[in-house]
């Protein structure tokens, strides 16, 4: 056990705080649309011209090749110093490359890799349907294999800035007679292919980063095939690794910060009875005691974990034991946010920024990724051992 | 941070983890199969000669000359076989004494010879800092402890059980006895000592994290072995979440208090906050995981006989040791 950094680790988080806060931009950032598609991409290739980009990837493929110390590190250092979201670089940048990079052949990483890295393009995810959310070995979009190309028709739905994307990691089923987990093959999809069809969705808390697609014969070329025809599933157990790996962390280091933001608004926001202010409630008071313990918990469990994991190496069931944490601790916090808020969490319309958005949003959490239900079957068999569930 | 445990570290958990077991059978909360006060004289004597509780005094002095770290992990091991409490006083009332040069007196509780108890103010921050309170002290013991510690979360001292007059009371923990209202007497030996004081917040969080283990490891056993309805309990969702939930509550737990116990070794200036971060996060997991156990086990859970009682019990004590729950709270809102 140790408590502080390697000097080697001192010194990079010295360097990427530096680089940061000389080079953040300073303007606002759109919530929505191809404003918010241009800022996010500049603030990519800006990170990428300083030689950041890439972070959880390795230096053959164009990245950084940093330890998974130092990634949680520069997402750290990122979150202290209120650098923009990953936004719509997060699926190529987070999952996409990395399952290029695992599972893709070289002509699709010489094309693909350079363009994410550089800010160039934005990529999407396909995997859940209407009818295959948790149960995702179940999904229906139908890929009708050709001489030279796969001919697609379904529908996929929850896909993160399909609006805004060039390219989709599309998970379809190619053999309708074998099992549910084989059959299934992962392509790219270009989004400006013939017969792709987008609709955002409205969310709650207003925004419409979702979007149903619908796939009407769309033909995409068997070399856009990543793995095989049949290893699908494969596929895309190595991305949704990813999904619940290193990426997730600069979601929990945020939260941090915004228990202290709370903590500071507890100190001036007035509490309806007996002229106090809402901290010098006891409730309340414990309720933001306990958050604070319990980000700083997540903080050294998340070290922990990282400490333990080698370079490259997958995260296991630790990745749903973080998510699962940080999900409650989420909806926690902004249900107490919205309660020390009184009666002025009620003003909200779509669009609008602050508590009452992320209060509506943190219901996302515990569904998105994998929904926490799905994150206790996976920690009940694979850390606790128990037996498989009852199915029905 | 790395909270990884080195072979060293890994190899002192499955010795304490081990020793505790042999010495401290949970048998021995049933009626007729509690360990005699002479027997448990001679275990204490084994504890004191494999080290483990002058662990944290220095070679100097006779001591094993470990880190608070090391002790966590000891104290861990402790809660979960459910050894006596009253080894968390003794082993800091060995470190004090040390530390004062009493070379006697702290070989006297290294070497299990003798026992120490504990005492706290009833209301904490009502101390000034300057010395110890008048008024009104709760004191725990084992059986006959020798000496006691006095602590708040400044001061220190060492008092004869002589100098305390007080109506002992049978504990929750059954080998614990306790006593309310205690006044000391003006003017008490002390010493400034808070990093005593929040050595002990992470010892009994490590105790506390030791239960919530144990009582999560015999849920788990019995939902896998447990059969109804022709199959085991642990195939429904309204078991298996839950222990899932504790098992990342307790890792979360667990996580925190490597992290505080590295800190408060180090002195870090955030060393109390993250020791008072550790207690709480502990104190809560305990009382989930020990509540769930006496659940899942039904009827079983219910009686005497079956040890899951004894877990909930201890962790409602010795929560109450360095500082109630409610105190860490408002001792975490406070923190700038």
């Amino acid at each position: 056990m140790r408590l502080n950094l390697s000097d080697e680790d001192l010194e990079f988080q010295q360097r990427a705080t530096d680089w940061l806060l000389a080079n953040i931009p300073t303007e606002k950032r759109p919530s929505a649309g191809a404003g918010m598609r241009e800022y996010d991409l500049a603030w990519i290739s800006k990170q990428s011209k300083g030689g950041w980009g890439g972070i959880s990837w390795p230096a053959e493929y164009g990245g950084c090749g940093v330890s998974p110390m130092q990634q949680l590190l520069w997402y750290e250092a990122s979150a202290k110093a209120s650098a923009p979201p990953i936004g719509v670089g997060m699926v190529g940048l987070n999952f996409g490359g990395p399952t290029l990079i695992t599972c893709g052949t070289k002509a699709q990483c010489d094309e693909h890799l350079p363009r994410i890295l550089d800010g160039d393009v934005v990529w999407c995810q396909g995997f859940s349907e209407p009818n295959a959310g948790s149960d995702l070995g179940g999904l229906e979009t139908q890929g009708i294999v050709h001489d030279d190309y796969i001919e697609v028709t379904g529908q996929k739905i929850w896909t993160s800035y399909a609006d805004l994307a060039d390219y989709q990691l599309l998970l379809i089923r190619t053999d309708k007679s074998s099992a549910k987990h084989s059959g299934l093959t992962m392509v790219i999809c270009d989004m400006k292919s013939e017969g792709v069809d987008v609709r955002p969705i409205q969310l709650i808390s207003g925004e419409s980063h979702f979007s149903e697609v619908f796939y009407d014969s769309v033909k995409i070329p068997k070399s856009n095939v990543i793995g095989e025809v049949g290893q699908g599933w494969r596929v895309a157990m190595a991305t949704l690794g990813f999904e619940r790996g290193a990426a997730f962390i600069a979601d929990q280091i945020s939260l941090a910060g915004k228990v202290e933001e709370l903590i500071e608004l507890a100190k001036r926001t007035n509490w309806p009875t007996s002229n106090k202010l809402a901290i010098d409630d006891d409730e309340i008071a414990r309720g933001l005691a306990v958050l604070r313990a319990e980000v700083s918990g997540l903080r050294a469990m998340t070290y922990g974990d990282i400490a333990q994991r080698g370079v490259g190496d997958p995260p296991g069931p630790e990745g749903s034991m973080n998510k699962l944490c940080y999900s409650d601790l989420s909806q926690k916090l902004n249900r107490l946010a919205f309660r020390i808020l009184g009666s002025d969490a009620l003003a909200f319309k779509y669009g609008d920024v602050g508590w009452t958005r992320d209060y509506f949003y943190s219901y996302a959490s515990s569904v998105g990724g994998g929904t926490s239900e799905i994150q206790k079957e996976i920690i009940a068999q694979r850390v606790l051992e128990l037996p498989r569930g009852r199915k029905g | 941070m790395d909270l990884t445990l080195t072979s060293e570290q890994q190899s002192i958990v499955s010795t304490a983890d081990q020793i505790f077991a042999d010495l401290f059978p949970l048998s021995r909360f049933h009626k007729g199969k509690e360990i005699n006060p002479s027997d448990m004289a001679k275990k204490r004597a084994q504890l004191g000669e494999l080290g483990l509780i002058g662990v944290c005094v220095p070679d100097s002095d006779g001591g094993a000359g470990l880190s608070l770290v090391e002790q966590t992990l000891i104290c861990e091991a402790l809660g979960r076989r459910l050894a006596p409490l009253d080894i968390v006083p003794t082993m800091l009332a060995a470190e004090l004494v040390a530390a004062r040069g009493e070379a006697s007196a702290a070989s006297a509780f290294m070497s299990g010879e003798k026992s120490a108890g504990i005492l706290f103010p009833e209301t904490l921050d009502a101390t000034d800092g300057s010395e110890l309170a008048e008024e009104p002290w709760i004191a725990f013991g084992g059986a006959e402890p020798a000496a006691f510690l006095a602590m708040d979360p400044r001061m220190a001292g060492v008092l004869e059980p002589e100098n305390i007059s007080a109506n002992w009371l049978q504990c929750l923990a059954t080998e614990i006895s306790f006593a309310k209202g205690i006044r000391l007497q003006k003017g008490v030996a002390s010493v400034a000592n808070g990093q005593l004081f929040t050595r002990g917040v992470v010892l009994t969080s490590a105790v506390l994290v030791g239960i919530t283990q144990a009582a999560l490891d015999m849920a788990v056993e019995h939902a896998k072995t447990r059969v109804q309805f022709g199959e085991p309990i642990g195939v429904n969702q309204a078991i298996r979440h839950p222990c899932a939930e504790v098992a990342v509550k307790t890792k979360l737990a667990r996580s925190q208090l490597y992290h505080a116990a590295l800190a408060v070794e180090q002195m870090s200036s955030d060393a109390c906050h993250l020791a008072a971060c550790a207690k709480v996060l502990a104190s809560e997991v305990a009382q989930t995981s020990c509540s769930n156990n006496i659940q899942f086990h039904g009827g079983m859970g219910l009686t005497d006989e079956f040890p899951a009682h004894m877990l909930l019990k201890t962790a409602h004590t010795i929560e109450k040791w360095f500082g109630s729950v409610e105190y860490h709270m408002a001792q975490i809102i406070k923190y700038n």
